[in-house]
């Protein structure tokens, strides 16, 4: 972890004293040209060498006092920032038992970080009180009009603020920020609105599955994002996946945020799911067969679809199929799993392996049955070894 | 005569010359890795970390161990290793033909029981003897398998590893407890990203409980304090400047993150090298550049991890020898993107920078050392000017060095006394008192038997952290 105090001016300073040594270097590799070609005298090249031994000197005795004094420096403000933060934390924590208590009229830096820090740890209803203060003090502002800073770095910080804050009144510029140039902004805004509509379930969220559909971001980034909406998720996860041609990379982070995501068990994300695992994109239809898995979803379609899957031409569709036997009818599942074990595909007779104990008692005595007699001498290897696995507390 | 002193002049002129361009690339990456720490510190924060554990946000990662007679420290950092914080992870130690005690260790410590060794054989390694599971950390793995080199000791790893990042270790080595959340981070965000480095910085003199790194102090060995400065002066300058260019080439093998996909369909590590590390690295980015596909290589500033440095001179120049060897292995082997525009800026700056910069330089180096003399033989040496380069090019050494230290300084985690801050701008001045030019001695004997030498790797005496158990 990094000190976010003092980096800055230390970057400064650096700029500062190695452009001034680099101009020197480069002063005096043409004075050594010029007197190699007999341009400049050879004391006058030695005046000059004195000077930038002389300008070294002094670069390093800045660059040595400037880490003396800011060890000093930083250690002592730690300290004591320590100590006022945790006086705040107090206050603020008494203020939130107790609305009466008299808090001062101006909130200085650490009282900032120690309620946003606060806002962040306290859900429900003392966290939304703690937001209201939080805008009512004019934090939210300030922290809005520091995320349209010019600076990266404050930017970065005071987006970090907000998404702490968790306000109505941050949705404005982070969805501003959606479009901004450096893509970590945009990620970093992207979870100020997931974090802002979880806090608040009553806030639109149609605007949010409209930017992430419009946006490029990261599989991953919108991933994350869904998973942070909590009870919001399941109806943003369905908007996405029920709109027409919907991009394969927004769909893929939807299905995988299935099941994983708090309440996403709704109707539509359930159609959503089973016209996925008939999606010709193959990794749509992995993708979603896991999400099946994931949510135990019983739908009498998706039988026929995942154990024809199983047996499919594609190896990684073929294993996440057998994966999702489990949400089939348990008869079908032990004769389709039976078959897997001796699939081509390492991966698909592991996947077939690992998914009979969770079939319960009927599956494990497969998987026993499986390592004495499965005709095929792979199957036995790996019902086995999965076996032992099991015993060991190794199993999946 | 006056031919010998044009040739000596022009001789002058190349190596101040050289002198000025090194530093100014020194210069600039310290400047660029200063900034990428700025940004990087506040876009990678808590809640985001916080963010990517309790919403299970993450790609689970395979920690790969691979260890040859390591019996003294396999079983702290085994343990270390199944202590971090990610939610899903396993751990796969690959004995590589110990002929100590390290899986008797294992096997005693962990509860370890046989098991069948099924597992599919995607890149080629020597044989497996034996595979291990434990019985109280389902996540971890042991294998034992006949010696092939730590090359292939990883590729037997990856070979067993079942998650989509591998993270090779070494064994020696601990990493902070954040470290894989932060290594995976840039996964999540760019699927573009096939490999990630992190900081290594020495364990030596650090308070180690419960295999973390609870507080820094001075090591004892001046030997180790003269690391601190060039671990400082590579991490937290050089490769977060490569890494700003795109075009960085070395991934330490102490702690690095890759794509499993990523790593077999070039064919693994490559056996017979002892730069496997770098190899990789290169190798993947010429994958990706000649198929014309988008990937990313990148270094991030903070995951940490800690390492044993040598504190002999015996095991320091042998591991130099062999990291020097690792490069002209490396620049051998991929000498086809040497100035070869068709790899972009690889292969037109960073491939020859680390020839001419880095191959070159103890060469460079000890002309200028066997110069003196022959400059005094000739009566053509020039006292003062020698005087006046030999002290600006030690400032200038110490300025590079401090600047690093200061970046050190921005970790909540630095060596936090007075006496610590004045004992590195001491080790700056005194590693030009032998230090520097015995090891571009090495480096230049290196250079001399990298055929000779070729994938042979030498012993490493390690001195051994204590490890203390935290208070129950």
């Amino acid at each position: 972890m990094w000190r976010r105090w003092g980096d800055y001016l230390y970057a400064v300073l650096v700029l500062v004293v190695f452009g001034a040594e680099a101009l020197a270097l480069i002063v005096l590799s043409l004075a050594f040209f010029a007197r190699i070609v007999g341009l400049l005298a050879y004391g006058r090249l030695i005046e000059l060498m004195i000077a930038v031994v002389l300008l070294t000197c002094i670069s390093l005795a800045v660059v040595m006092m400037h880490v003396l004094v800011y060890m000093a420096m930083s250690a002592y403000r730690e300290r004591s920032r320590k100590a006022r933060g945790q006086r705040w934390t107090e206050l603020f924590v008494a203020w939130m038992f107790d609305r009466t208590v008299e808090l001062p009229a101006r909130f200085p830096r650490e009282a900032i970080d120690a309620l946003l820090e606060l806002r962040e740890t306290i859900r429900g209803e003392d966290g939304v009180a703690l937001g209201a203060l939080i805008e009512a003090r004019g934090i939210a502002a300030k922290l809005t009009k520091r995320a349209r800073s010019r600076r990266l770095a404050a930017r970065l910080h005071a987006i970090e603020g907000l998404a702490k804050a968790r306000v109505p009144s941050a949705l404005e510029v982070a969805y501003e920020l959606l479009d901004d140039e450096t893509p970590v902004v945009r990620f970093m805004a992207t979870r100020v609105i997931a974090r802002t509509l979880a806090a608040f379930p009553g806030l639109d969220r149609r605007r949010f599955v409209t930017a992430l559909r419009t946006h490029e971001l990261p599989g991953g980034v919108v991933e994350e994002a869904l998973l942070l909406l909590d009870d919001a998720a399941g109806s943003v996860i369905g908007d996405l996946l029920s709109v027409d041609r919907v991009p394969p990379r927004l769909a893929r982070a939807a299905l995988d945020a299935v099941g994983r995501a708090t309440d996403t068990n709704h109707d539509e994300v359930a159609r959503a799911v089973v016209h996925f695992v008939a999606h010709p994109d193959p990794e749509l239809r992995a993708a979603a067969m896991q999400a099946a898995a994931r949510m135990h979803l019983r739908e009498p379609a998706l039988t026929e679809l995942i154990a024809g899957a199983a047996g499919g031409e594609i190896e990684f569709v073929r294993m996440q199929a057998t994966r999702a036997l489990g949400v089939i009818d348990q008869e079908r599942a032990l004769r389709v799993l039976w078959e897997r074990l001796r699939d081509v595909s390492w991966w698909v007779r592991r996947a077939a392996a690992e998914t009979l104990p969770t079939l319960g008692p009927p599956g494990l005595a497969l998987l026993t049955r499986a390592s004495n007699e499965h005709p095929d001498r792979f199957a036995r290897h790996m019902a086995h070894h999965v076996l032992m696995e099991a015993e060991l507390g190794g199993a999946p | 005569m006056s031919t010998v002193l044009t040739i000596v002049l022009i001789f002058q002129y190349v190596v101040l010359a050289y002198f000025a361009l090194l530093n100014l690339g020194y210069t600039l990456f310290g400047y660029l890795g200063l900034r990428s720490i700025v940004v990087y510190s506040r876009e990678l924060s808590q809640i985001t970390l916080r963010d990517l554990l309790a919403r299970e946000s993450y790609k689970p990662v395979s920690i790969l161990v691979p260890a040859y007679n390591e019996e003294t420290c396999i079983v702290d950092s085994v343990r270390s290793f199944l202590g971090l914080r990610y939610p899903e992870f396993e751990v796969v130690v690959v004995s590589d033909g110990s002929t100590d005690a390290t899986v008797d260790r294992l096997i005693e410590a962990f509860a370890l029981l046989e098991v069948p060794a099924v597992y599919r054989r995607a890149l080629p390694s020597a044989a497996v003897k034996r595979m291990f599971r434990s019985a109280r950390h389902p996540n971890l793995v042991v294998l034992e398998k006949e010696n092939g080199g730590k090359a292939d000791a990883l590729n037997a790893a990856i070979d067993v590893a079942r998650y989509p990042l591998v993270c090779a270790v070494d064994a020696d080595s601990l990493l902070d407890a954040d470290a894989l959340l932060r290594a995976t981070r840039p996964f999540l965000e760019d699927e573009n990203v096939v490999a990630i480095g992190g900081t290594i910085r020495p364990l030596n003199g650090a308070r180690v409980v419960d295999g973390r790194v609870v507080e820094l102090a001075m090591p004892k060995s001046w030997l180790a304090r003269l690391q601190i400065l060039e671990y400082a002066r590579a991490f937290f300058s050089g490769r977060a400047g490569w890494s700003h260019f795109d075009a960085l080439l070395i991934i330490s093998g102490a702690f690095g993150v890759f794509r499993r996909d990523a790593v077999i369909n070039v064919g693994g590590y490559l056996v017979g090298t002892v730069g496997e590390d770098m190899e990789l690295v290169v190798r993947l980015h010429r994958h990706y550049r000649e198929r014309h596909e988008a990937y990313r290589i990148l270094f991030t500033p903070d995951p940490i991890c800690w390492t044993e440095v040598p504190t002999d001179w015996a095991t320091l120049r042998g591991q130099r020898n062999r990291w020097h060897r690792g490069l002209w292995e490396t620049l051998w082997t991929h000498r086809a993107l040497m100035f070869n525009p068709q790899y972009g800026r690889l292969g037109t700056f960073a491939v020859p920078y680390f020839l001419v910069f880095e191959a070159l330089a103890p060469i460079v180096e000890a002309f200028g050392w066997i110069a003196m003399p022959l400059a005094i033989a000739l009566g053509i040496f020039n006292t003062s000017f020698a005087i006046w380069f030999l002290i600006l090019s030690v400032l200038y050494g110490m300025l590079l060095s401090q600047l690093a230290v200061g970046i050190e300084t921005l970790l909540l985690q630095r060596y936090p006394r007075l006496r610590d801050r004045l004992a590195l701008f001491a080790a700056s001045f005194i590693e030009f008192l032998g230090y520097r030019q015995l090891l571009v001695f090495e480096r230049c004997l290196a250079t001399l038997l990298v055929f000779r030498r070729r994938g042979v790797w030498g012993r490493m005496k390690r001195a051994g952290v204590t490890h203390e158990q935290a208070a129950p």
